[in-house]
């Protein structure tokens, strides 16, 4: 009796096994070639959402005197830049118009906390509260006022996975400010960026912004990616080797902004993006 | 009662890790707090349950990813089988015993986490070095402190070592 009990446990431990196995197996060859958040991806995230929300808003009630201290400074600083930036941009609009361009239009954007990461090596991923019920969508760009986030990769009803800058599957049409150089930004999977495609012959100098260019049709233009970290131009080849160390701390992140709008110019719908 | 027990602390472990460990991450590095709970439930926990709830955990860590459904469950599921298996050896009687089967356990779930994750990559073996080994070691140091301050009589009660619960019990 005992003999067939063993077999019987024996046989369950490695069916279970198997199963487990297969299944992974089946998920690793077919859920992830469709490119869409499968049902049982959405049952997870949800479930992850409406555990780890309670965790946060906790994490975030223990920072909270510190983060009023630290924002009512940030306000102060902000609304004297606020001032100088309207009288600058009421010129700029003066001036387009003079010119014949079109005035650029305010991005409209969805507030979400950031309630979950991922932070498996090479992997960089984290869980918003916003979904699909505040008009959320896959590919949406999501910013911070630091620069750059990422994009929005699942969605379900009440929440959103956001592949960061910082996952090494991340690309995107970059340019310096400085120079109005374009490159591509890629992540090497190392904790840095590179800016490829940017020739021998033009000068770049550690510490120059990397922004998005707005060329492609999922960024906005305009939005720190990095900053320059180091500059390699001694290798063989046409392009420069530009090391790039993302701009925004993914480990303080508490707070990212969707954008929802279409970033056009007026008398310019050529760069709309197609949604 | 003590299946449930086992899936509040995983879930937990789970929401820990996606929420609080950053809080523990050094230069990017963070240890693996699901792997840590995963083996603390194996001390207790039937084989093919630890199997199932290591599939479980791990679905649920792979469901906040970018594109690689099935990683940590196929990871955290032979993570879990091994643990089990591996604790039931009797001649586990001290905690450098109880944390060298670990080391295996975590050095089995790192490489088929790295392999699924980087397989292609051209910095394959560079990013076993500086990312994946950095966070196993992470992991195991974590796991020695946690099971440093739990009382010896806790882990030598249930399975290890020939406790009460010693041995498959079948």
């Amino acid at each position: 009796m005992d003999s067939y009990k063993k077999h019987k446990f024996l046989l369950l431990d490695y069916s279970v096994l198997t199963g487990s196995i297969v299944l992974s197996l089946v998920l690793l060859f077919t859920a992830n070639n469709s490119g869409k958040t499968s049902g049982l991806q959405k049952v997870g995230i949800e479930v992850l959402g409406f555990a780890a929300s309670p965790v946060q808003d906790f994490k975030s009630l223990v920072r909270v005197r510190a983060k009023n201290r630290r924002l009512a400074k940030e306000n102060a600083e902000l609304q004297l830049d606020l001032s100088r930036y309207k009288e600058a941009f009421r010129e700029n609009v003066r001036l387009r118009k003079l010119v014949g361009f079109g005035i650029r239009r305010g991005l409209s954007v969805v507030p979400a906390r950031v309630i979950g990461r991922n932070n498996m090596p090479g992997v960089k991923t984290i869980l918003l509260d916003v979904g699909s019920n505040k008009e959320i969508k896959s590919e949406l760009p999501v910013v911070s006022g630091e620069g750059l986030v990422g994009k929005v990769i699942h969605v379900t009803p009440n929440y959103s996975t956001v592949q960061l800058v910082i996952d090494r599957n991340f690309r995107a049409a970059a340019r310096i400010q400085r120079n109005r150089e374009t490159g591509i930004f890629e992540m090497t999977g190392k904790g840095f960026g590179v800016l490829s495609g940017v020739h021998h012959r033009v000068e770049i100098i550690p510490g120059d912004t990397v922004i998005t260019t707005g060329m492609e049709s999922l960024y906005p233009a305009g939005f720190v990616i990095g900053i320059v970290d180091k500059v390699d131009d001694s290798q063989p080849g046409l392009f420069q080797n530009i090391r790039v160390a993302p701009r925004v701390n993914f480990t303080r992140l508490e707070e990212a902004f969707v954008v929802l709008n279409d970033y056009r110019m007026n008398g310019d719908d050529s760069r709309a993006r197609k949604r | 009662m003590k299946q449930i027990s086992h899936i509040v602390i995983l879930i937990a472990a789970v929401v820990t890790q996606i929420t609080i460990v950053d809080v523990l991450s050094v230069k990017g590095i963070s240890p693996d707090l699901v792997l840590i709970a995963l083996c603390f439930v194996a001390l207790r926990g039937d084989r093919y349950e630890l199997t199932a709830l290591g599939f479980l955990a791990g679905l649920l860590l792979d469901s906040i990813g970018p594109g690689i459904l099935g990683a940590n469950a196929l990871a955290k599921s032979i993570a879990g089988f091994l643990a089990v298996t591996l604790f039931s050896v009797k001649s586990i009687h001290h905690l450098y015993e109880l944390l060298g089967v670990f080391a295996i356990i975590a050095l089995v779930n790192s490489f088929i986490l790295h392999f699924i994750i980087f397989v292609g990559h051209q910095s394959f073996w560079a990013l076993l070095i500086s990312k994946t080994l950095p966070s196993l070691v992470y992991t195991i140091v974590l796991f020695f402190i946690f099971f440093f301050f739990l009382p010896v009589t806790y882990w030598k009660r249930y399975r290890v070592g020939g406790g009460i619960d010693s041995g498959l019990n079948y």
